[in-house]
């Protein structure tokens, strides 16, 4: 009994000591919660992820917090100028006031050219997949499986295109990465390639996408093909071929769905003063679905749910911090939808010469587009809010005016105006709206693209082809729909042109990029702009490559742009 | 200490013969398997021996170097010097003592190698034996064996006897006599009180402090003396001295090389454990805990002090090999209290303790800001805060904010055991009210450590602990209590507080936390159980077989209503989290400890599983309809987001030891661990550590005669040990999730995150160290001496890549770190007790730790010369953490006007150094300002005692370290318009031309579109604990009390440094402040 007791006891122990009992995939590592490119796409459900998250992406331009992705494209110009402060040599709006702390280190530049290369990965992965897979099941929806696979390259395309038009406005020369990034081919060698070769993989983009984007995108904040034909005219300007241009912003234009608004409509509807130009920019007004037809790409977002947030920061960095107003020693003003709620600060705003670019009658010039005055309300007129603060020597209903035209203009010795006027088109909120109007950031969908940019490009196109009388009357279109007088050919050159699009999509076009592609970055900005347009030169037209770009470049020397050491 | 237990007991003059009396301990202790044959020895062994007119002394020394045998005698019982001469040829033991000692009136006895010389009784007298009476008794150890050779005295006489070898005694004592003092070496001294009985069961314990103290070195316990690596204990005095509310608290500054930072005070303070500095630039460099033989992942406050009966740390590599590829930031093992056979022992500990801030730096008053304020923005008063300044009340945010702490603890355990089973019971409350209001913790917990042998093969045991805290209330934040503006308005005329205390800005009161419902609950249970199996048919064969359960439960919750800021701004706001954490572990350990001769051979197979894993599931919810129901009404909520956390790591192990120790003079170990870790990369799954140790005891040496010298041991060793700080996942490509929406509705979208890496693995570390253990004059010093080396590489290093990949940084083995560093600890007894009673001892340790990057990416420059990484601040050459940046020299003064000019700079603002004096100050003039790991640290505890008061002084030190003072002397943060408070600062005026701080300007703290910051010295010197304590037991021992013992201490009482900020140990310096803290507690045995 003992005995046996023993021999037991041995196998007991020593069985475990040579068990292999364990199988050694007990080390694998399965992933139930996480998922991998080859996992994801296998069908067609899974290439959308892929597409949501690039528009998710995307749309990081009108994001941030008090860094504004999207500045970088359109600050630091003629029209758009700090009002700030703070000398923070790391934030972007601060360096449009100090153009000398623009060196390689700085980790805004970083930051954008580390997210539009991600966007690029991301696009080039679905590209790369879709292409080089077999068995993708590309069924789903009303289309066909080979109408699914096109329209899934073609967004992922259209997209890269996006990207790379950034980067070369941006940069110059970048290197174009056209191949899903992979542990296992880490690059120490990038070479810069040139502009003009970047530009042709870019147009190349658009066309295969053109193809196959349909006119009306599938989900809200989706591309339309009018946006991709847009871009194409856009770029066949930059690589002067006006003759292009007009072709695909023709294309745009004579779409019968895509239409200027020139009626009133939507939500705010049954107010009568209003001007048509305001109506597309009010929070539930803004998609094609809503009514606006002019819209040819809208960036979606929602407060409080998952793929909505976080909110946008294109209100905040350009509207004033009203809460910051103060009247005879009184912070007067409570936050309401009416004023746009809290937590502006300044970073991109209109310097005096903006304001002399409208006609009185122009309704991009109104009350309703720009923020001339606040009227000191009690408690119903401010309802639901709290009744504003009322400043010694003054009552309910006083009016108090921004500083305008007779102020001095925004310079190094006169920051930090919180008085300025601003476009409310950036405001976007009103009575229905959900935007909490304590948060510093904005919920509501955003028009991002739309026809009358379009217009001006067509006429771009037809001013450097010669046709001054067509450009002008593609002008007065867009001019007609605000109140603003007819020009005719002679009004026209490349500065109305310019002047134009400031009056119609401050806050919305690139201006920097626009600017640049005119070749009238350098004389305008510092013509208007008297905060920092005074420190411009050649060497501010390309932002630097950043320095852990350069160092990450190992085995071969990745040149810098002229001026930066 | 004790050990000099029989010298006090005996009075000066016993024989010193330490290492020999030291391995008899071993035998008695250790080695029962001897016992059998233990008669066998003194017959057996015959000598010869012939010397001419010698001492009775040496004669004695010859036998012992001759032979096992071992004497215990006292030098006056007999004149030692006495001359003999011997002629004897196959002679045993005790035909040599017959001769040697005739004629001498002594006797002796042999047990086993032991001899016993003792006077013959006296014969008394007749009146003397009429003051007399007879007790008898036995004297066992723990194990129920007999123990003899025990001393037992009658304490304060030297009336005594020793025990006979079936451990009984006979004495005859004064009636006087009050109390019974049993001392054995290597066992704890014991006193048992009269009480008029005349039969006495005594059981002596084993010694757990110097020389012959067992410690845990992983899977199995060895004797100090026969430990080749780096081996550093905390015993239970330094637990015991004072009350910790966890186990780091315990250990800092009481062994050399490691350091323990708080990282942030308050109720539940987090403190970062360091062994031996830093290895690894990027990955964790927080050594294993290892609990009971289980490897700890959880929270270490959740273990409670009182439970822990010794704390042992691994430090080198052949120690840490055991744990291959987690060993290589070093290996805490945690032992905790069991039970013993005898009667049922109660105790309870308990204390209470207030506290209070021990340095605050309070920032401007409203009055201070006010004029703050006016100075930089004239005019930018606001109506309310111009009506506070009127009213001449500013608020003193802190004062609203902090409190008077206390904190209480009260343990109470049972212990005993029976022939076969032993167990140990204990049930801890801690409580404690921090500094900031709201900040609380209270932590109850369990204990349950049983072993029970079932037969004499197989012994079953566990060691479990159940915890529950609970933290709920949500402290107010110090930072923002540091920086809010002192002219507003904290409460309203309710006294309610307001929702803005400065009606025209945005900022929330700092008070607001205090008005969240706000619960957090955890509850942890830790099983860990074993089975042990010695083999009945190979004698040292035994197989244990572990297993560890853990798993802790959290639950939180929270609710901001519409009185509150945050809550008001989207109409109530909930946070409910629950997140579970778990681990198992099985192992089977295999191991054969046998004397065979002069060999000891001590080996050890290991197979072990490990699973981790923890998941987290989060509401965050907004929007409520209202707010009566707090979170409870979640599902009413509008805005709800969902999320779910999860992670699992697998962990396969194989390890081998060997231990040889031959003729306890020459030691030699060698180990190799096999680890396989789910988290490294398919093609890199298992990893291979070995390691081999040799040790010298030289003081065994027969050669090796020097008094002075007690003990000596030289050790050296080498090994690679691994950082698995890889954590789950990281080896495999992977996206994130990246969503977009559409008319509300979550449109699920994923981009790629990880670049994966087939080939991702464990970080390595070859480590030599060389150690010296020494005793001097017969062990009242003692200490250790300890050189390393520490190389690690393949790094885990979060190497930049390109940002054109789309991703801009990916996980990478590469680089290397080296850590060189010396440690010393020596305890001395300065003044043993005599018979005055008062004794001193001092122990120390202090540590040097260097460390430095020896390379990164291997990518050279034109010289040839590794590249550093700037944007890191990586360099070569240089310690891991370094402040790399503009240095600050001054101000510019009034007579530099022009030269300021140079720099679009003036008088009263910063003066930053121009490093390569071009003109230009660009990234070229960043250099290095000092390290953030310290140089030096270093422990000192001095304990006093006079008879029954015990005084205890600790003071912990660390030097070498420099910070950024930021905040405290920056003013920018205050914002544009001045928002924000700062501290008072002597700011520079053209009257008071000071460099060290510059004028009250916005851009003051600018030169060249750079900002400065002010780096300062960060070292201290800080008295860490005081204690007095009183023990009432021998006036208490009527009342059936064993132990009545009181104490009063303070805690970080007093700090040198010339740090300007909170405290130069904190991370942040504007979060909670250390706490100065008085203790009253008291320790009760039954």
């Amino acid at each position: 009994m003992k005995n046996k007791l023993t021999k037991i006891l041995t196998l007991l122990v020593i069985i475990p000591l040579f068990m292999g009992c364990f199988k050694e995939d007990i080390l694998d590592e399965n992933l139930p919660h996480l998922i991998s490119t080859e996992a994801l796409y296998v069908n067609l459900a899974g290439f959308e992820t892929g597409i949501n998250s690039l528009y998710a992406l995307v749309r990081m331009e009108r994001q941030g917090g008090n860094n504004h992705y999207g500045e970088m494209f359109m600050g630091g110009t003629d029209v758009l100028v700090p009002n700030s402060a703070n000398r923070d040599h790391q934030n972007i709006s601060m360096t449009f006031q100090h153009w000398e702390d623009l060196n390689s280190e700085h980790e805004r530049i970083y930051q954008r050219f580390s997210w539009l290369y991600e966007v690029v990965n991301q696009a080039n992965t679905i590209i790369g997949q879709a292409g080089k897979k077999e068995n993708v099941d590309w069924s789903g929806g009303n289309s066909s499986a080979a109408e699914n696979k096109n329209r899934i390259i073609a967004e992922a395309k259209a997209i890269r295109a996006w990207a790379y038009r950034h980067l070369t406005f941006g940069w110059g020369d970048v290197p174009l990465s056209l191949e899903e990034s992979l542990g296992s081919t880490i690059k120490t060698d990038w070479e810069r390639s040139p502009v003009s070769e970047v530009r042709k993989q870019i147009i190349s983009d658009l066309l295969f996408a053109e193809k196959f984007i349909p006119v009306e995108p599938k989900l809200r904040g989706g591309l339309t093909k009018g946006a991709v034909q847009h871009y194409l005219s856009e770029m066949y300007l930059t690589i002067n071929k006006s003759d292009s241009a007009l072709y695909w912003a023709n294309k745009v234009i004579n779409t019968p769905d895509y239409k200027l608004i020139t009626e009133r409509y939507g939500i705010l509807a049954d107010e009568p003063d209003r001007p048509v130009f305001m109506d597309m920019f009010q929070d539930g007004n803004a998609n094609r679905e809503e009514g606006n037809t002019e819209a040819l790409w809208v960036f979606q977002w929602g407060y409080g749910t998952p793929g909505g947030s976080p909110g946008s920061s294109w209100r905040r960095i350009h509207m004033s911090r009203i809460e910051d107003i103060v009247v005879n020693g009184v912070r007067p003003f409570r936050a309401t939808w009416e004023r746009g709620g809290r937590g502006g600060c300044t970073r991109c705003q209109p310097p005096n010469y903006f304001f002399t670019l409208f006609e009185d009658q122009d309704d991009r010039f109104s009350y309703y587009a720009i923020r001339k005055f606040y009227v000191l309300k009690d408690a119903e007129d401010n309802s639901p809010f709290e009744a504003d603060r009322i400043p010694p020597g003054y009552q309910y209903g006083d009016t108090i005016w921004t500083d305008w035209l007779d102020d001095p203009d925004l310079s190094p010795t006169n920051r930090v105006n919180v008085l300025r006027p601003y476009l409310k088109k950036v405001l976007g909120v009103n009575k229905y709206t959900r935007d909490p109007v304590t948060d510093r950031l904005s919920y509501h969908d955003q028009v991002y693209l739309r026809l009358a940019e379009t217009y001006l490009l067509k006429a771009e196109a037809e001013f450097n082809l010669g046709h001054s009388n067509d450009a002008a009357e593609t002008i007065n279109v867009i001019r007609r729909r605000s109140n603003a007088s007819d020009i005719s050919g002679e009004d026209v050159d490349i500065d109305f042109i310019l002047d134009e699009r400031a009056r119609e999509l401050t806050m919305e076009e690139h201006r920097r990029w626009t600017l640049l592609r005119t070749g009238k970055w350098l004389e305008r900005t510092r013509m208007y702009n008297h905060n920092g347009g005074q420190f411009v030169n050649e060497t501010f037209k390309l932002y630097p490559i950043p320095q852990p770009v350069i160092d990450a470049n190992i085995t071969r020397v990745m040149p810098q742009n002229p001026g930066y050491n | 200490m004790k050990k000099n237990g029989l010298m006090d007991c005996h009075g000066p003059g016993i024989v010193k013969k330490w290492g020999r009396i030291m391995r008899i301990t071993i035998v008695l202790i250790f080695g029962l398997m001897f016992t059998a044959n233990a008669n066998s020895y003194s017959e057996g062994t015959k000598f010869d021996i012939r010397m001419t007119d010698q001492t009775i002394r040496d004669v004695i020394a010859y036998v012992e170097d001759n032979s096992e045998f071992v004497f215990l005698y006292k030098n006056e019982d007999f004149n030692v010097d006495k001359r003999v001469s011997l002629n004897f040829k196959d002679a045993t033991i005790n035909q040599i003592l017959d001769k040697v000692l005739d004629g001498e009136g002594v006797v002796y006895d042999v047990y086993e190698r032991q001899i016993i010389i003792r006077k013959a009784d006296k014969v008394l007298t007749y009146s003397q034996q009429q003051q007399q009476k007879t007790i008898s008794g036995v004297v066992n150890d723990q194990k129920g064996l007999p123990l003899p050779g025990v001393s037992v005295v009658v304490k304060g006489t030297t009336v005594g006897t020793i025990t006979n070898p079936d451990g009984s005694f006979n004495l005859s004592v004064p009636s006087s006599a009050e109390t019974l003092q049993f001392s054995f070496i290597g066992m704890k001294m014991q006193e048992v009180p009269l009480d008029g009985s005349v039969f006495f069961m005594v059981v002596m314990e084993v010694e757990t402090i110097g020389l012959e103290e067992v410690v845990a070195i992983g899977y199995g316990v060895q004797k100090k003396s026969d430990i080749t690596g780096t081996v550093a204990s905390l015993g239970q005095e330094r637990l015991e001295m004072v009350p910790n509310i966890n186990i780091s608290q315990a250990l800092q500054g009481a062994i050399p090389g490691v350091m323990i930072q708080t990282t942030s005070a308050g109720a539940s303070p987090s403190e970062i454990i360091l062994l031996r500095g830093r290895n690894s630039i990027t990955a964790s460099n927080t050594p294993l805990i290892v609990i009971d033989g289980i490897p700890y992942g959880g929270n270490i406050s959740d273990v409670n002090p009182n439970d822990i009966k010794s704390i042992e740390v691994l430090k080198d590599a052949s120690a840490a090999a055991i744990y291959g590829s987690r060993g290589s930031n070093g290996v805490i093992l945690i032992t905790t209290k069991t039970g013993e056979k005898g009667e049922t022992k109660l105790t309870y500990d308990g204390y209470y303790s207030i506290q209070q801030y021990s340095n605050l730096v309070k920032p401007m008053t409203g009055n201070e800001f006010y004029h703050f304020k006016e100075e930089r923005f004239p005019g930018q008063i606001t109506l309310t805060e111009q009506a506070v300044y009127d009213s001449g009340e500013g608020v003193d945010w802190l004062d609203l904010g902090l409190r008077k702490g206390n904190s209480q603890q009260h343990n109470i355990t049972a212990s005993g055991g029976s022939d076969n089973t032993t167990f140990f019971i204990g049930t801890g409350l801690t409580n404690v009210q921090g500094l900031l209001k709201n900040d609380d913790y209270l932590r109850v917990s369990t204990r349950l450590n049983i072993d029970t042998k079932i037969t004499n093969w197989l012994t079953l045991g566990t060691r479990t602990q159940l915890a529950y805290t609970d933290e709920s209330g949500a402290p107010v934040s110090m930072s923002a209590m540091f920086t809010r503006n002192p002219l507003t308005t904290p409460f309203d005329a309710d006294g309610n507080i307001t929702m803005y205390p400065w009606p025209e800005d945005e900022g929330s009161n700092p008070l607001e936390p205090l008005l969240y419902d706000n619960t957090s609950n955890s509850y942890q249970v830790i099983s860990n159980n074993y089975l042990v199996v010695d083999f009945p048919f190979i004698k040292g064969l035994s197989n244990r077989i572990n297993t560890g359960v853990r798993y802790r439960f959290r639950d939180d919750a929270e609710y901001r209503d519409r009185s509150t800021l945050s809550g008001f701004n989207v109409n109530g706001r909930s946070d409910t989290r629950n997140r579970k954490y778990y681990n198992y572990v099985i192992e089977n350990i295999l191991s054969y400890n046998r004397q065979i001769g002069k060999h000891n051979i001590f080996a050890t197979g290991v197979i072990s599983f490990e699973e981790d894993g923890y998941s987290d599931r989060r509401v965050e919810a907004s929007e409520f309809p209202h707010d009566f129901l707090s979170y409870y009404s979640i599902a009413q909520a509008e805005v709800v987001n969902n999320s779910y956390g999860f992670s699992q790591t697998n962990l396969l192990s194989q390890m081998l030891r060997l231990n040889y120790v031959y003729n306890d003079k020459y030691l030699l170990t060698l180990t190799g661990r096999r680890d396989g870790f789910s988290g490294f990369g398919s093609s890199s799954k298992w990893g291979i550590f070995p390691s081999f140790a040799v040790g010298w005891n030289i003081i065994n040496e027969e050669f090796f005669k020097w008094d002075l010298i007690s003990n000596l041991k030289v050790r050296a060793s080498y090994g690679l040990n691994g950082n698995q700080a890889v954590g789950a996942y990281e080896s495999i490509s992977r996206l994130t999730s990246n969503d977009y929406i559409d008319m509300g509705i979550t449109q699920a979208g994923y981009k790629p995150s990880v670049l994966g890496q087939d080939n991702l693995s464990w970080e390595s570390s070859k480590t030599f160290n060389f150690g010296l253990d020494f005793g001097l004059l017969n062990n009242r010093i003692t200490g250790d001496l300890n050189v390393y080396k520490t190389n690690t590489f393949d790094l885990l290093l979060d190497r930049t890549i390109s940002a054109v990949h789309g991703i801009s940084s990916i996980i990478q083995n590469i680089g290397e770190t080296k850590n060189n560093g010396v440690e010393f600890s020596i305890n001395s007894r300065n003044i043993i007790s005599q018979n005055n009673g008062l004794k001193w001892n001092t122990s120390g340790n202090i540590a040097y730790i260097r460390n430095e990057i020896v390379s990164l990416y291997g990518i050279l420059d034109e010289n040839g010369e590794e590249v550093n990484d700037v944007a890191n601040s990586w360099f070569i050459g240089e310690p891991i953490r370094v402040n790399y940046d503009y240095k600050w020299i001054g101000t510019w003064q009034l007579d530099e006007i022009e030269e300021a000019a140079k720099w679009s700079s003036q008088p009263g603002f910063v003066k930053l150094e121009d490093v390569n004096g071009d003109g230009i100050l660009d990234g070229n003039d960043k250099q290095i300002l000092g390290q953030l790991d310290p140089k030096v640290m270093w422990g000192m505890t001095n304990t006093i005692s006079y008879k029954n008061f015990q005084l205890d002084i600790f003071i912990h030190g660390v030097h070498g370290i420099t910070k950024n003072v930021y905040p405290y002397l920056t003013d920018l943060e205050t914002y544009s318009v001045i928002r924000r408070n700062t501290w008072a600062k002597d700011w520079w005026t053209p009257d008071n031309p000071t460099n060290d701080y510059v004028k009250n300007n916005i851009s003051a703290e600018f030169m060249s579109g750079i900002r400065g910051y002010v780096y300062e010295d960060a070292s201290f010197i800080r008295i860490k604990d005081i204690s007095l304590s009183y023990d009432f037991s021998h006036l208490v021992s009527d009342f059936n009390i064993s132990k009545l013992r009181l104490y009063f201490s303070a805690r970080n009482l007093f700090t040198i440094s010339d740090w300007r900020g909170l405290d130069p140990e904190l991370d942040s310096q504007t979060s909670t402040p250390l706490q100065k803290e008085f203790v009253f507690g008291i320790n009760l045995g039954f």
